[in-house]
Protein backbone atom coordinates (compact mmCIF):
# COMPACT_ATOMS: atom_id res chain seq x y z
CA UNK A 1 0.00 0.00 0.00
CA UNK A 2 1.47 3.20 -1.57
CA UNK A 3 1.08 6.65 0.91
CA UNK A 4 -1.58 8.00 -1.27
CA UNK A 5 -3.57 4.98 -0.65
CA UNK A 6 -3.24 4.79 2.64
CA UNK A 7 -4.49 8.50 2.83
CA UNK A 8 -7.44 7.89 0.47
CA UNK A 9 -8.90 5.27 2.14
CA UNK A 10 -7.27 4.85 5.79
CA UNK A 11 -6.83 8.40 6.90
CA UNK A 12 -10.19 9.50 7.82
CA UNK A 13 -10.35 6.39 10.10
CA UNK A 14 -7.19 7.48 12.08
CA UNK A 15 -8.21 10.79 12.44
CA UNK A 16 -11.29 10.11 13.68
CA UNK A 17 -10.02 7.71 16.08
CA UNK A 18 -7.64 11.05 17.19
CA UNK A 19 -10.45 13.43 17.23
CA UNK A 20 -11.51 10.66 19.62
CA UNK A 21 -8.54 9.67 21.88
CA UNK A 22 -8.02 13.78 21.94
CA UNK A 23 -11.46 14.96 22.34
CA UNK A 24 -9.92 17.81 20.89
CA UNK A 25 -10.38 18.33 16.94
CA UNK A 26 -7.36 20.63 16.39
CA UNK A 27 -5.31 18.97 18.40
CA UNK A 28 -6.13 15.58 16.82
CA UNK A 29 -5.05 17.24 13.21
CA UNK A 30 -1.50 18.58 15.17
CA UNK A 31 -1.04 14.68 16.52
CA UNK A 32 -2.02 13.17 13.45
CA UNK A 33 0.34 16.03 11.36
CA UNK A 34 3.19 15.13 13.36
CA UNK A 35 2.25 11.20 12.71
CA UNK A 36 2.50 11.60 8.99
CA UNK A 37 5.02 14.03 8.66
CA UNK A 38 7.05 10.89 10.30
CA UNK A 39 4.94 8.04 8.30
CA UNK A 40 5.99 9.43 5.07
CA UNK A 41 9.56 9.40 5.84
CA UNK A 42 9.90 6.18 6.36
CA UNK A 43 6.87 4.82 4.64
CA UNK A 44 9.00 2.28 2.66
CA UNK A 45 8.64 0.04 5.44
CA UNK A 46 5.18 0.90 7.27
CA UNK A 47 3.63 -0.08 3.85
CA UNK A 48 5.41 -3.29 3.25
CA UNK A 49 3.39 -3.99 6.63
CA UNK A 50 0.09 -6.07 6.63
CA UNK A 51 -2.24 -3.28 8.61
CA UNK A 52 -0.17 0.12 8.14
CA UNK A 53 -3.16 1.57 9.40
CA UNK A 54 -2.74 -0.28 13.20
CA UNK A 55 0.86 0.99 12.73
CA UNK A 56 0.11 4.42 12.19
CA UNK A 57 -3.21 4.25 14.68
CA UNK A 58 -0.09 2.80 17.37
CA UNK A 59 2.07 5.89 16.48
CA UNK A 60 -1.38 8.46 16.94
CA UNK A 61 -1.49 6.73 20.48
CA UNK A 62 2.60 7.15 21.23
CA UNK A 63 2.51 11.12 20.41
CA UNK A 64 -0.88 11.20 22.29
CA UNK A 65 0.40 9.73 25.39
CA UNK A 66 4.13 11.84 24.97
CA UNK A 67 2.81 15.32 23.95
CA UNK A 68 3.44 15.94 27.32
CA UNK A 69 4.13 19.79 27.06
CA UNK A 70 1.91 20.47 24.40
CA UNK A 71 -0.85 18.88 25.53
CA UNK A 72 -0.35 20.33 28.63
CA UNK A 73 -1.62 23.29 26.94
CA UNK A 74 -4.60 22.41 25.03
CA UNK A 75 -5.98 19.85 27.80
CA UNK A 76 -9.42 20.86 28.37
CA UNK A 77 -10.07 21.71 31.74
CA UNK A 78 -13.97 21.39 31.99
CA UNK A 79 -15.30 21.48 34.79
CA UNK A 80 -18.39 19.06 35.01
CA UNK A 81 -20.86 18.70 37.41
CA UNK A 82 -21.51 15.35 39.36
CA UNK A 83 -24.23 13.58 37.56
CA UNK A 84 -27.23 13.57 39.43
CA UNK A 85 -29.35 10.31 39.93
CA UNK A 86 -32.17 11.73 37.90
CA UNK A 87 -30.40 12.72 34.79
CA UNK A 88 -32.28 13.82 32.05
CA UNK A 89 -32.70 11.37 29.27
CA UNK A 90 -34.40 13.11 26.43
CA UNK A 91 -31.30 14.96 26.06
CA UNK A 92 -29.15 11.69 25.51
CA UNK A 93 -26.49 14.33 23.44
CA UNK A 94 -26.12 16.46 26.37
CA UNK A 95 -25.70 13.55 28.13
CA UNK A 96 -22.75 12.11 26.11
CA UNK A 97 -21.24 15.46 26.16
CA UNK A 98 -20.42 15.45 29.86
CA UNK A 99 -19.66 11.91 29.53
CA UNK A 100 -17.03 12.69 27.01
CA UNK A 101 -16.06 15.98 29.08
CA UNK A 102 -15.21 13.56 31.63
CA UNK A 103 -13.31 11.10 29.73
CA UNK A 104 -11.08 14.10 29.10
CA UNK A 105 -10.72 14.48 32.85
CA UNK A 106 -9.37 10.96 33.26
CA UNK A 107 -5.49 9.87 32.74
CA UNK A 108 -4.43 9.92 29.57
CA UNK A 109 -3.31 6.10 29.53
CA UNK A 110 -6.95 5.14 30.83
CA UNK A 111 -8.35 7.29 28.15
CA UNK A 112 -6.54 5.40 25.07
CA UNK A 113 -7.51 2.32 26.94
CA UNK A 114 -11.13 3.27 26.94
CA UNK A 115 -11.27 4.55 23.47
CA UNK A 116 -9.20 1.66 22.02
CA UNK A 117 -11.36 -0.42 23.43
CA UNK A 118 -15.14 0.73 23.15
CA UNK A 119 -14.43 3.09 20.05
CA UNK A 120 -12.24 0.89 18.22
CA UNK A 121 -13.65 -2.21 19.36
CA UNK A 122 -9.89 -3.84 20.16
CA UNK A 123 -9.33 -6.73 22.54
CA UNK A 124 -7.12 -6.34 25.85
CA UNK A 125 -4.17 -8.08 23.71
CA UNK A 126 -4.38 -5.96 20.79
CA UNK A 127 -5.31 -2.45 23.76
CA UNK A 128 -1.72 -4.07 25.64
CA UNK A 129 0.09 -4.57 22.29
CA UNK A 130 -0.72 -1.12 21.05
CA UNK A 131 0.40 0.75 24.00
CA UNK A 132 3.30 -1.99 25.25
CA UNK A 133 2.18 -3.25 28.78
CA UNK A 134 0.91 -5.76 29.82
CA UNK A 135 -3.24 -7.31 29.33
CA UNK A 136 -3.35 -6.90 33.51
CA UNK A 137 -2.34 -3.54 32.86
CA UNK A 138 -4.87 -2.62 30.36
CA UNK A 139 -7.09 -3.81 32.70
CA UNK A 140 -6.37 -2.34 35.52
CA UNK A 141 -6.47 1.57 33.55
CA UNK A 142 -9.98 0.51 32.41
CA UNK A 143 -11.17 -0.36 35.65
CA UNK A 144 -10.26 2.63 37.22
CA UNK A 145 -10.98 4.88 33.77
CA UNK A 146 -14.94 2.94 33.64
CA UNK A 147 -14.95 3.63 37.59
CA UNK A 148 -14.41 6.54 37.79
CA UNK A 149 -16.98 7.81 35.05
CA UNK A 150 -19.30 5.43 36.59
CA UNK A 151 -19.67 3.05 33.85
CA UNK A 152 -21.07 -0.61 34.66
CA UNK A 153 -19.49 -3.44 33.51
CA UNK A 154 -22.07 -5.67 31.70
CA UNK A 155 -18.81 -7.57 29.30
CA UNK A 156 -18.40 -10.39 31.17
CA UNK A 157 -14.90 -10.67 29.25
CA UNK A 158 -13.84 -7.18 30.45
CA UNK A 159 -13.23 -8.29 34.24
CA UNK B 1 -24.56 4.10 36.98
CA UNK B 2 -23.93 4.46 33.20
CA UNK B 3 -23.65 1.30 30.92
CA UNK B 4 -21.04 0.90 28.09
CA UNK B 5 -23.03 1.75 25.15
CA UNK B 6 -23.26 5.52 26.33
CA UNK B 7 -19.84 5.36 26.37
CA UNK B 8 -19.27 4.04 22.71
CA UNK B 9 -22.27 6.34 21.59
CA UNK B 10 -20.40 9.32 22.94
CA UNK B 11 -17.28 8.31 21.32
CA UNK B 12 -19.17 7.97 18.06
CA UNK B 13 -20.92 11.29 18.35
CA UNK B 14 -16.88 13.11 19.59
CA UNK B 15 -15.85 10.91 16.08
CA UNK B 16 -18.56 13.02 14.04
CA UNK B 17 -16.75 16.01 14.78
CA UNK B 18 -13.56 15.23 13.31
CA UNK B 19 -12.81 17.17 10.04
CA UNK B 20 -12.14 16.19 6.64
CA UNK B 21 -8.99 13.96 6.28
CA UNK B 22 -8.05 15.74 3.44
CA UNK B 23 -7.59 19.22 5.07
CA UNK B 24 -5.06 17.53 7.41
CA UNK B 25 -3.08 15.84 4.62
CA UNK B 26 -2.86 19.07 2.79
CA UNK B 27 -1.33 20.71 5.69
CA UNK B 28 0.94 17.88 6.03
CA UNK B 29 2.14 18.12 2.31
CA UNK B 30 2.86 22.38 3.18
CA UNK B 31 5.31 21.34 5.87
CA UNK B 32 6.69 18.41 4.06
CA UNK B 33 7.03 21.23 0.76
CA UNK B 34 8.13 23.75 3.26
CA UNK B 35 12.28 23.65 4.38
CA UNK B 36 12.13 23.31 7.96
CA UNK B 37 12.26 26.19 10.47
CA UNK B 38 15.61 26.04 12.50
CA UNK B 39 14.22 25.41 16.08
CA UNK B 40 16.47 27.33 18.05
CA UNK B 41 17.81 30.58 15.92
CA UNK B 42 18.02 31.58 19.41
CA UNK B 43 20.64 28.76 21.14
CA UNK B 44 23.44 29.84 18.32
CA UNK B 45 23.61 33.52 19.63
CA UNK B 46 22.74 32.75 23.32
CA UNK B 47 25.72 30.12 23.71
CA UNK B 48 28.22 32.47 22.35
CA UNK B 49 27.24 35.15 24.13
CA UNK B 50 27.64 33.61 27.38
CA UNK B 51 30.86 32.04 26.67
CA UNK B 52 32.25 35.82 25.74
CA UNK B 53 31.12 36.43 29.10
CA UNK B 54 32.43 33.68 30.84
CA UNK B 55 36.32 34.07 29.09
CA UNK B 56 36.37 37.66 29.06
CA UNK B 57 35.07 38.77 32.08
CA UNK B 58 37.38 36.96 34.29
CA UNK B 59 40.53 37.96 31.76
CA UNK B 60 39.08 41.90 31.97
CA UNK B 61 39.27 41.74 36.04
CA UNK B 62 42.52 40.07 35.60
CA UNK B 63 43.57 42.22 33.13
CA UNK B 64 42.58 45.42 34.79
CA UNK B 65 44.45 44.15 38.36
CA UNK B 66 47.68 43.80 36.20
CA UNK B 67 47.45 46.68 34.29
CA UNK B 68 46.67 48.55 37.57
CA UNK B 69 49.74 47.19 39.56
CA UNK B 70 52.00 47.79 36.85
CA UNK B 71 50.84 51.18 36.35
CA UNK B 72 51.18 51.37 40.50
CA UNK B 73 54.57 49.94 40.27
CA UNK B 74 55.70 51.85 37.56
CA UNK B 75 54.78 54.74 38.15
CA UNK B 76 54.56 55.30 42.28
CA UNK B 77 57.34 57.73 42.42
CA UNK B 78 56.12 59.81 39.48
CA UNK B 79 52.60 59.48 41.12
CA UNK B 80 53.60 60.47 44.55
CA UNK B 81 55.64 63.17 43.19
CA UNK B 82 52.65 64.45 41.43
CA UNK B 83 50.53 64.06 45.19
CA UNK B 84 53.24 65.52 46.84
CA UNK B 85 53.07 68.64 44.00
CA UNK B 86 49.36 68.69 44.94
CA UNK B 87 48.20 67.86 41.54
CA UNK B 88 46.12 65.10 40.10
CA UNK B 89 47.46 63.11 36.82
CA UNK B 90 44.84 61.97 34.15
CA UNK B 91 47.59 61.06 31.84
CA UNK B 92 46.09 58.58 30.03
CA UNK B 93 42.01 58.24 30.14
CA UNK B 94 40.38 55.40 31.29
CA UNK B 95 43.60 53.99 32.56
CA UNK B 96 43.92 56.78 34.75
CA UNK B 97 40.38 56.27 35.76
CA UNK B 98 40.97 52.72 36.60
CA UNK B 99 44.15 54.14 38.95
CA UNK B 100 42.03 56.61 41.00
CA UNK B 101 40.22 53.80 42.41
CA UNK B 102 42.15 51.91 44.68
CA UNK B 103 42.73 48.38 43.80
CA UNK B 104 41.16 45.45 45.12
CA UNK B 105 41.79 42.02 45.08
CA UNK B 106 40.06 38.59 44.53
CA UNK B 107 39.77 35.97 47.19
CA UNK B 108 41.49 33.98 44.68
CA UNK B 109 44.96 36.75 44.40
CA UNK B 110 45.26 37.52 48.14
CA UNK B 111 47.44 35.05 49.92
CA UNK B 112 46.47 32.33 51.53
CA UNK B 113 47.62 30.99 54.52
CA UNK B 114 49.67 27.97 53.16
CA UNK B 115 51.52 30.46 50.82
CA UNK B 116 52.89 32.78 53.09
CA UNK B 117 55.29 32.69 56.45
CA UNK B 118 53.90 34.67 59.25
CA UNK B 119 55.99 35.93 62.42
CA UNK B 120 55.68 38.43 64.76
CA UNK B 121 58.72 39.42 66.16
CA UNK B 122 58.28 42.27 69.11
CA UNK B 123 57.25 45.65 67.28
CA UNK B 124 57.64 44.23 64.14
CA UNK B 125 55.19 41.90 61.68
CA UNK B 126 56.60 39.95 58.88
CA UNK B 127 55.04 37.96 56.01
CA UNK B 128 57.42 36.44 53.40
CA UNK B 129 56.31 34.53 50.38
CA UNK B 130 56.91 31.02 50.05
CA UNK B 131 56.51 31.03 46.21
CA UNK B 132 53.72 32.88 44.06
CA UNK B 133 52.76 36.10 43.84
CA UNK B 134 49.59 36.82 45.71
CA UNK B 135 48.44 40.31 47.32
CA UNK B 136 47.99 41.48 51.04
CA UNK B 137 46.15 44.44 52.30
CA UNK B 138 48.51 47.37 52.92
CA UNK B 139 47.19 47.56 56.45
CA UNK B 140 46.40 44.67 57.61
CA UNK B 141 44.34 44.05 60.96
CA UNK B 142 45.83 42.91 64.24
CA UNK B 143 44.72 41.70 67.47
CA UNK B 144 46.05 40.65 70.58
CA UNK B 145 45.00 37.04 72.07
CA UNK B 146 43.28 34.53 70.62
CA UNK B 147 40.40 35.49 71.74
CA UNK B 148 37.21 34.41 69.42
CA UNK B 149 34.90 36.82 67.65
CA UNK B 150 35.70 39.76 64.76
CA UNK B 151 38.83 41.65 64.87
CA UNK B 152 38.38 44.95 66.22
CA UNK B 153 39.18 46.42 62.42
CA UNK B 154 39.12 45.32 59.34
CA UNK B 155 42.06 45.25 56.74
CA UNK B 156 42.53 48.47 54.73
CA UNK B 157 40.65 47.09 51.20
CA UNK B 158 43.61 48.58 49.34
CA UNK B 159 45.78 45.64 48.41
CA UNK B 160 50.04 45.51 47.38
CA UNK B 161 51.27 42.86 45.74
CA UNK B 162 54.08 40.99 47.63
CA UNK B 163 56.44 39.38 45.23
CA UNK B 164 57.39 35.47 44.92
CA UNK B 165 60.09 34.83 48.26
CA UNK B 166 59.73 38.67 49.72
CA UNK B 167 58.85 39.69 52.74
CA UNK B 168 56.71 42.36 54.00
CA UNK B 169 56.88 44.01 56.95
CA UNK B 170 54.37 46.10 59.04
CA UNK B 171 55.62 48.08 62.24
CA UNK B 172 53.39 47.28 65.55
CA UNK B 173 52.11 49.43 67.52
CA UNK B 174 51.18 48.08 71.09
CA UNK B 175 48.20 50.77 72.64
CA UNK B 176 47.32 48.22 75.32
CA UNK B 177 47.46 48.93 79.22
CA UNK B 178 47.02 45.79 80.70
CA UNK B 179 48.96 44.94 83.30
CA UNK B 180 48.77 41.45 83.42
CA UNK B 181 50.26 38.89 80.52
CA UNK B 182 47.63 36.60 77.78
CA UNK B 183 49.82 35.13 76.15
CA UNK B 184 52.07 35.16 72.97
CA UNK B 185 49.41 34.83 70.66
CA UNK B 186 48.17 37.47 67.90
CA UNK B 187 45.91 37.28 65.34
CA UNK B 188 46.41 38.85 62.38
CA UNK B 189 43.97 39.17 59.03
CA UNK B 190 45.68 40.46 55.79
CA UNK B 191 42.59 39.90 54.02
CA UNK B 192 42.47 36.40 53.87
CA UNK B 193 40.62 36.46 57.32
CA UNK B 194 42.02 35.91 61.11
CA UNK B 195 45.12 33.94 61.34
CA UNK B 196 46.42 33.05 64.79
CA UNK B 197 50.17 33.46 65.14
CA UNK B 198 52.40 33.01 68.32
CA UNK B 199 54.83 35.65 68.50
CA UNK B 200 57.80 36.20 70.09
CA UNK B 201 59.32 38.71 72.33
CA UNK B 202 55.91 40.20 73.19
CA UNK B 203 55.97 43.36 75.89
CA UNK B 204 54.19 42.39 78.98
CA UNK B 205 51.24 44.59 78.09
CA UNK B 206 50.04 42.92 75.20
CA UNK B 207 46.35 41.87 75.54
CA UNK B 208 45.01 44.90 74.33
CA UNK B 209 44.69 46.41 71.23
CA UNK B 210 47.72 47.12 68.92
CA UNK B 211 47.69 49.16 65.92
CA UNK B 212 50.22 48.19 62.67
CA UNK B 213 50.80 50.41 60.43
CA UNK B 214 51.32 49.97 56.57
CA UNK B 215 53.51 47.09 54.83
CA UNK B 216 56.90 47.91 53.85
CA UNK B 217 57.72 45.68 51.07
CA UNK B 218 54.34 45.43 48.83
CA UNK B 219 54.60 46.21 45.04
Amino acid sequence: MTFDEFAATRLDAVLRFAVVLTNDRGLAEDVLQEVLIRAHQRWDQIGMMEHPEAYVRRMVVNEFLSWRRKWARYVPQADVEPATTQADHADAQAERATLLAEVAKLPRRQRAVLVLRYYEGLSDAQIAEVLGCAETTVRGYAFRGLAALRIELTSADLT
Amino acid sequence: MRDEDELRAAFQQKAAEAPRAADVLRAVRTREASPPAPRRRWLMPAVAGAAAIAVGLPLGIALSHSSSSEKKSGGAAQGETAAANGRYSESSGAGAGAQRNAPEATAAQICSQAAVTVSVQSDTLRITSRGAACQLARVPSVQAGAAPGAMTTAPAREFGTLLPHTTATAPLHWTGSCTTRTGRVIRIDWGAGPVVVHAAGLPEASCGAASVGPFHGLH
